[in-house]
């Protein structure tokens, strides 16, 4: 048995940097590589752009990309992949990444593919309230796009006790994908919650990337971060009773100290002595932190309490369309220019009858972003976009407000600055609701591909 | 009598220390500064759905009680009024000097429907920068930004 097993992150979210993972795989003498692709919505965005456009793979757009950047330097080190970019066509993406496999002429490499998270044509039979309004969720019927389980670490230990170096999930909770090679390394019982909720808890601190080595913290003058236009994705060396050192590879900019590791600690928690996730209920309280070098956090006493009976399923529902748009005054008086265009746009609405469940019209750089929150004293600022946003149930409906920014050109206030229309200015809503279903009715299946 | 004079003294001692301790109580922080929050805490927002998490962590242990006594889950909401439409609940981790604050009803009906440019609120956490504690002058030394 390894005594001390490295595990970097490859990605946080779809749109993350490629660069920082081709770092961990070529200079972070990594054991595993691991990768986490999905959003709350990203499932049921999958399945609408599916349903447009059959021939959309189904799983990360970005997956040729990450691939051809880590895969030479893992084949080379023996570092395996653990990764949910497999969104809804799991055996789609491991057939994919054996075609790169067969390329760079690797022979041999098994990759699984963990499916079984959709439950769709299931849900409205399995699970009884929506989490975030108590109705049922048989409520969702009409416009339900897509339902899926938050799948533990478990089925991805199998498929490395079969044999895989590479394995692509579907919706897997973001900290089991780190977990899961501390599991199979060290041979830690499903049921060691005490365990467990260490594994789980250092995957929470990885599973956000960049966030815990000096991304979405620096703060000049009072977080100050080397470099952060060239920030690392973070590696753990874990050990066999669940202590840890969080680190990142050298020549990088970024930090990996106390406070980057604390804020991503508390980072999308609630309770922080019941952090809920498939496997282990994660109790954050008794943790303890500790300098122990440059760039190198000790991680101790993350605790854990036995898993629930049941398993988290989001719902993506089709929930209408935003309209969005904005234009812009500058100068002595662009407050007073914006607040008369505020007022014709409200006006115009009411001429062009629009139907809209919310509006919203803010002026960017003074209220835009904190709303209702901005002092009442806040100074006047140099330049101002106006920024127009209405939800509506129809897309017909949505295109207005871009229609009515356009009229604002010519027919509205003097000095008005305006973008060439260049996008699409509507989107579709999907919306997220929770419910709960018991575990043992969520069945995951694991394929095999081989290069 | 000599019981009862006893009894006197004894009373009257016991007096002069409850207004000796009451006066510490009142004065203990010596001389105060009144300081934004941003120069004793760091902080960082969250997402889950149309509720935002957002965590207040001491710079220093010394000044995490200030924050504890000063920053509760009302004035928290107070401060988010506008905002914060539900209930904000506070977990306290003081292992590691920091508050977790749990705000319901802060994004706008969720990260999906939301009609603010910031969907995910993670701009939020730098609305609590702006909170004012009274602390020891004493402190100073340890507050960032200053």
């Amino acid at each position: 048995m390894k005594k001390i097993v490295r595990i970097g992150a490859g990605s946080a979210w779809w749109g993350d940097r490629i660069e920082p993972a081709r770092w961990n795989a070529e200079r972070g003498d990594l054991d595993y590589l691991c990768f986490e692709t999905m959003a709350e919505a990203t499932v049921s965005a999958a399945q609408v752009r599916k349903r447009r456009d059959p021939s959309f793979p189904g799983y990360d757009t970005y997956l040729d990309d990450r691939m051809q950047a880590v895969l030479p330097a893992c084949l080379k080190r023996g570092t395996k992949i653990v990764t949910n970019q497999g969104w809804i066509n799991p055996d789609g993406a491991a057939q994919r990444i054996v075609y790169w496999l067969n390329k760079l002429g690797a022979k041999g490499i098994r990759v699984a593919s963990v499916n079984g998270s959709l439950i769709t044509d299931r849900v409205l039979k399995l699970a009884g309230t929506i989490m975030e309004n108590g109705k049922p969720t048989s409520s969702l019927a009409d416009n339900m796009v897509s339902a899926e389980a938050y799948l533990g670490a478990e089925p991805i230990v199998e498929a490395l006790n079969r044999g895989a170096h590479i394995v692509v999930s579907g919706r897997v909770a973001d900290p089991s994908i780190f977990m899961a090679p501390m599991m199979y390394e060290f041979g830690w019982d499903a049921m060691d919650h005490a365990r467990l909720g260490a594994g789980n808890g250092l995957g929470h601190l990885m599973e956000c990337g960049a966030q815990v080595t000096g991304g979405y913290f620096a703060d000049p003058g009072f977080k100050d971060v080397p470099e952060p236009w060239n920030l690392a994705f973070p590696i753990v060396e874990v050990e066999q009773d669940g202590s840890a050192t969080l680190t990142k590879v050298s020549g990088t900019g970024g930090a990996v100290n106390l406070m980057t590791v604390k804020e991503q600690m508390f980072y999308e928690v609630h309770d922080p002595a019941n952090y809920i996730t498939p496997d282990v209920v994660v109790d954050f309280t008794k943790a303890r932190l500790e300098q122990a070098g440059p760039d190198r956090v000790r991680v101790t006493h993350i605790s854990g309490k036995p898993r629930t009976p049941t398993l988290k399923v989001s719902i993506g529902c089709t929930e209408g369309f935003i309209g969005e748009d904005m234009f812009f005054y500058a100068g002595p008086g662009a407050l007073r220019r914006a607040q008369l265009a505020k007022k014709v746009l409200e006006e115009r609405f009411k001429v062009v009858k629009l139907e809209a469940e919310e509006v919203r019209i803010d002026f960017l750089g003074l209220n835009a972003i904190h709303g209702a929150m901005t002092p009442k004293d806040a100074p006047e600022p140099y330049e101002i976009a106006v920024r127009v946003a209405a939800r509506t149930k129809t897309r017909e409906e949505a295109i207005k407000v871009g229609r009515e920014v356009d009229g604002m050109a010519v027919s509205g206030i003097g000095m008005t600055g305006k973008r060439v229309p260049h996008q699409d200015r509507t989107r579709e809503i999907i919306g997220v609701w929770s419910t709960l279903v018991p575990r043992e009715n969520v069945v995951p299946s694991i394929n095999f591909f081989e290069s | 009598m000599w019981e009862a004079h006893c009894k006197l003294t004894i009373s009257f001692v016991f007096f002069v220390l409850l207004c000796v301790c009451d006066l510490c109580g009142k004065y203990s922080l010596g001389v105060t500064m009144k300081v934004m929050l941003q120069h004793l805490a760091h902080c960082r927002s969250g997402d889950k759905g149309n509720t935002s998490n957002i965590s207040v962590i001491a710079y220093a242990p010394e000044l995490y009680p200030y924050l504890k006594e000063q920053l509760t889950a009302e004035r928290f909401k107070a401060h988010y009024a506008g905002v914060v439409t539900g209930k904000v609940t506070r977990y306290d981790v003081d292992g590691l000097q920091a508050l977790n604050f749990v705000a319901e009803g802060a994004l706008g009906g969720g990260v999906s429907r939301s009609l603010c440019l910031d969907n995910y609120g993670k701009s939020l956490s730098a609305r609590v920068l702006s909170f004012e504690l009274e602390i020891p002058e004493a402190l100073r030394p340890q507050l960032h930004g200053l």
